[in-house]
């Protein structure tokens, strides 16, 4: 039988595994070699043929991948924040907010804005005129007089404080409700109601002033419709509020109190019907 | 001899063949008695395949003599798992071949004794065969072996001296018989 000797012992066999090699083992060198260079150039050429990101750690496109869905992540969730506080308004108008004053006369208006070169930091006064009153149509001119602390720089028609009001028939609040009817809704409408209220059309006083603390470089607001904002009723107390930011009180009795906080647009004249 | 490795192994990766004659030479004879332990019919062609992709990877190679040696070998358990795998699909090829080259004669010179040893090996089960030719042909450390073949270290250990134990039993007998474990699968 052909069959190969036994190692004879554990010693002899593990010698034999590490033996030298043997001629037989190291044939073909010639062979191996030339086919092993080859290998290493086509390897090469490939390299050289591939794009540079294709040999990229496949860790680093990882990272990529999750910087950008990060990145995603945050911009949706930061805008969504945004939108929900308000931080995006509408048309770039400045976010106005009004601090109640100690008097209730006057409100002082804390203007934030980002616009043009209007910069108040200082409280304004305004200054009702009123040049006619009775039954005759009257003009009411609001003048806007920047008096003291005040580094307002006037900007186009947002810090305009001259309007002319014509008085209606009847009584103040009769004034009011027909100026809220006549405006439409949207921007001014306030503004408008406000001004109105803040007039002495249908009082008994004819010379009245009233003074005011209103920021005349913020425009009104009234991009979102308040739920509560309706014109003052004629006869009755009028109350025309427009975003919270105008607020005219009218008594259908003819003592009308026009308590506005300004932000109006106060150069839009407004003629009604004269009683 | 490490400073010599690593000059062979910079020219190697250059494509010299100088750099690849040394590796070749150094290591050839340990993957075929490597995979002669294992599929002897397929050895010599596993080997030249283990070079081939030795040689495409050499320039993303970094380590010493020893990494290489267990990068190499991981190749090779690599390339024989695939042709076990590929012999499970195809049948025809699952009758195991006799060895490339048996012996007729009864003296002991050093190929005789190697083909005796290799038989014997391939007497033993296939994952204590695989950890007895990474750990004595190979001579790699108890970590790499495990390593490469996914087991732990103390796996390992039993199966080496499992290995060696039925070793020692076999060699006071004479072959008499085919392999056993040569279509084992390795994990």
């Amino acid at each position: 039988m052909n069959q190969p000797p036994s190692p004879g012992s554990l010693d002899g066999l593990l010698n034999a595994l590490r033996s030298p090699a043997t001629a037989e083992e190291l044939s073909g060198e010639a062979t191996a070699i030339s086919a092993m260079a080859s290998a290493i150039a086509d390897s090469s050429e490939g390299i050289s043929r591939m794009s540079p990101t294709a040999h990229r750690n496949p860790l680093s496109r990882l990272s990529r991948r999750v910087v950008g869905l990060t990145a995603v992540g945050v911009l949706s969730v930061a805008g969504v924040a945004a939108a929900a506080t308000g931080v995006f308004v509408p048309d770039n108008r400045p976010k106005t907010e009004f601090v109640p004053g100690s008097d209730d006369s006057q409100e002082t208006s804390v203007a934030t804005t980002d616009e043009e070169s209007t910069e108040t930091t200082g409280v304004q006064n305004t200054t009702v005129d009123t040049t006619a009153a009775g039954d005759e149509a009257s003009e009411t001119t609001l003048a806007s007089n920047t008096t003291k602390g005040s580094d307002t720089t006037a900007v186009g028609d947002t810090t305009q404080t001259d309007s002319t009001i014509v008085c209606a028939d009847g009584n103040h609040g009769m004034t009011v409700s027909s100026v809220a009817h006549a405006t439409p809704p949207g921007p001014g409408h306030g503004a408008a109601v406000s001004a109105a209220a803040k007039s002495d059309c249908g009082k008994s006083t004819t010379d009245s002033t009233t003074v005011t603390t209103a920021n005349t470089s913020t425009p009104v607001d009234t991009t979102m419709p308040h739920p509560g904002n309706k014109p003052a009723n004629p006869g009755s107390n009028g109350n025309g509020n427009e975003n919270g930011q105008g607020n005219g009180n009218g008594n259908g009795n003819g003592n009308g109190n026009g308590n506005g906080q300004g932000n109006g647009n106060p150069a839009a004249v407004y003629k009604g019907k004269g009683g | 001899m490490n400073v010599g490795f690593d000059e062979w192994l910079e020219s190697a990766a250059r494509g010299e063949p100088e750099g690849l004659a040394n590796l070749w030479r150094r290591y050839q004879p340990l993957v075929l008695r490597y995979f002669r332990g294992r599929l002897p019919d397929a050895a010599e062609d596993l080997a030249s395949t283990v070079w081939i992709d030795v040689a495409s990877n050499l320039s993303s190679f970094r380590g010493d003599e020893d990494g290489f040696r267990g990068w190499l070998f991981t190749i090779a358990h690599r390339r024989l798992v695939d042709e076990h795998r590929r012999r499970e699909r195809r049948p025809e090829h699952s009758v195991s071949q006799p060895p490339e080259r048996s012996s007729s004669s009864d003296t002991h010179d050093d190929a005789t004794s190697l083909d005796a040893a290799l038989a014997l090996i391939r007497r033993l089960p296939a994952d204590q065969a695989e950890a007895v030719l990474l750990r004595v042909v190979a001579d790699l450390d108890v970590g790499v072996v495990a390593e490469i073949m996914q087991r732990r270290e103390g796996s390992v250990r039993v199966l080496v001296h499992r290995g060696l134990e039925k070793l020692s039993v076999l060699c006071q007998k004479p072959v008499t018989d085919e392999p056993r474990s040569t279509m084992n699968e390795v994990s």
